[in-house]
């Protein structure tokens, strides 16, 4: 099988905060259309990684090399602005990036009913989806998602999830996916690859593309050594 | 060019926004300025100062009393992008730092400018001064003066913005760089008050000019860098 051209490519990256050292000589590849599901316990540094990756936080050492300039990033910060509305939010960011979808993103999100009233009024469920959507704006073909899930109800998971799919399916070009996160019931069944990261470093890797038998192998090994 | 451009309208338009839902920028400049001048009004006042003297020192209180309200007032200025981090989400979509600073280097000089003409008028009024004849030149020497402040501002705030002890350390570290602008706007400032109009070969907009320029040049390099992580 013909190997998918790499998208991101992490290289010996280092990342300290004071005397805490985050990330340790961290590499990783992604290719095109990957859905690469990052686990780990608390303070294992996968946020930093994917803030690091987005080019938000400098790495200490090491590269980070990028096929790509449209990235999508949905953090704990949503990266938008209380005080405004939501459309006003949405339009801002889709202004910048000349994206003129944000109209239909919005109505598949079920954000039409909120869209005047101001981010900081609502619910933080609905702020999540408005985070999503900005972070879909574009069509981004790097998305880092870290802890998309934290925040949302079911109705929520299930339009992020359909979301993702719609990324996949549709389009010449196919999103890779990057996704932090604890919620290994509700994401797993959606990756094509499982990294899992410990003390700043990757112990483990499904490895691309791998077999439903392959991620769950990996997910257990995980679960195991966090119990 | 011209994509880059109406980026930069669009985050004008936002920085205005901000500051229209909130106006804490604007209050606070308009708080300052009336305390400030009332303050001013009653030192002299009771200082029993003669009409003369009160017009000699009218250039350097409404420059001392610009700067301080300018400079304290601004502390809060980029708490808007850090409470969302939306400044980050805007470097995710392609807007340079540049653009960002230069955005609110335009919000900031136009709430400045008008900050100086409610001062000049106050402190006109707090010491019985006539500006009517000089007032057109005095609110061109100020919009001259407070881009030059916004420009240096709008980067200190930024770098001011994720300390604890930003509300003193804002005004510690902007004083001091901002004298260029206290002294050539005092200094245009006593010329017209003395003969109606700045006196030909002056050197002090070519000094003011060239002080923003400065700044402006310093910001735009930095203004991502600072706050960025």
């Amino acid at each position: 099988m013909e190997a998918s051209p790499r998208v991101l490519d992490v290289k010996d990256v280092t990342k300290t905060f004071g005397s805490l050292s985050v990330l340790k000589r961290l590499s990783l590849s992604c290719g095109s259309g990957e859905v690469v599901l990052l686990v780990g316990a608390n303070g294992a540094g996968k946020s930093t990684l994917l803030r690091v990756i987005a080019g938000l936080a400098r790495p200490d050492s090491g590269s980070v090399t990028r096929a790509t300039m449209r990235i999508g990033f949905l953090s704990h910060h949503l990266f938008l602005y209380g005080r405004l509305s939501v459309r006003e939010n949405i339009k801002l960011f889709a202004s910048v990036q000349r994206a003129s979808e944000w109209n239909e993103l919005v109505s598949r999100l079920e954000l039409s009913k909120v869209v005047d009233r101001p981010l900081s009024e609502l619910s933080k469920g609905m702020q999540a989806r408005v985070g999503i959507a900005r972070a879909f704006l574009g069509d981004p073909e790097l998305i880092l998602l870290d802890e998309p899930t934290s925040n949302l109800d079911e109705k929520g998971t299930s339009l992020l999830l359909g979301e993702i799919e719609r990324r996949r399916s549709e389009g010449d070009a196919r999103s890779t996916f990057l996704i932090a996160t604890h919620d290994l019931h509700r994401m797993a069944p959606i990756a094509t690859r499982v990294v899992v990261l410990a003390d700043g470093n990757v112990v483990a890797d499904s490895g691309a593309d791998a077999s439903r038998e392959i991620i769950s192998r990996v997910l257990d090994r995980y679960r195991e050594v966090n119990r | 060019m011209i994509r880059w451009l109406r980026t930069l309208g669009v985050l004008i338009q936002k920085e205005w926004r901000l500051e229209w839902r909130s106006k804490e920028l604007f209050t606070l400049l308009a708080c300052n300025a009336v305390l400030f001048s009332v303050l001013v009004g009653a030192g002299v006042s009771s200082a029993v100062l003669d009409v003369a003297t009160a017009e000699k020192i009218y250039p350097m209180l409404l420059w001392v009393v610009f700067m301080l309200s300018s400079t304290t007032s601004v502390t809060r200025f980029n708490e808007q992008e850090l409470e969302g981090r939306g400044f980050e989400g805007l470097l995710l979509s392609g807007v340079s730092g540049a653009q960002m600073y230069l955005a609110k280097v335009v919000v900031m000089t136009l709430f400045f400018s008008v900050s100086f003409v409610l001062l000049v008028l106050l402190l006109a009024l707090s010491l019985d001064k006539d500006v009517s004849g000089i007032l057109g030149s005095l609110c061109i020497v100020g919009i001259g003066a407070s881009s030059a402040l916004a420009s240096l501002l709008a980067l200190l705030a930024a770098v001011a913005s994720t300390s604890k002890l930003k509300g003193i350390l804002l005004p510690i570290i902007s004083l001091p760089v901002l004298f260029p602008v206290f002294l050539c706007g005092m200094e245009m400032t006593m010329e017209l008050v003395l003969n109606g109009a700045l006196n030909e070969g002056t050197p002090w907009p070519i000094i003011l000019l060239c002080a923003e320029t400065l700044y402006m040049v310093a910001g735009i390099n930095l203004f991502e860098m600072a706050i960025k992580e």
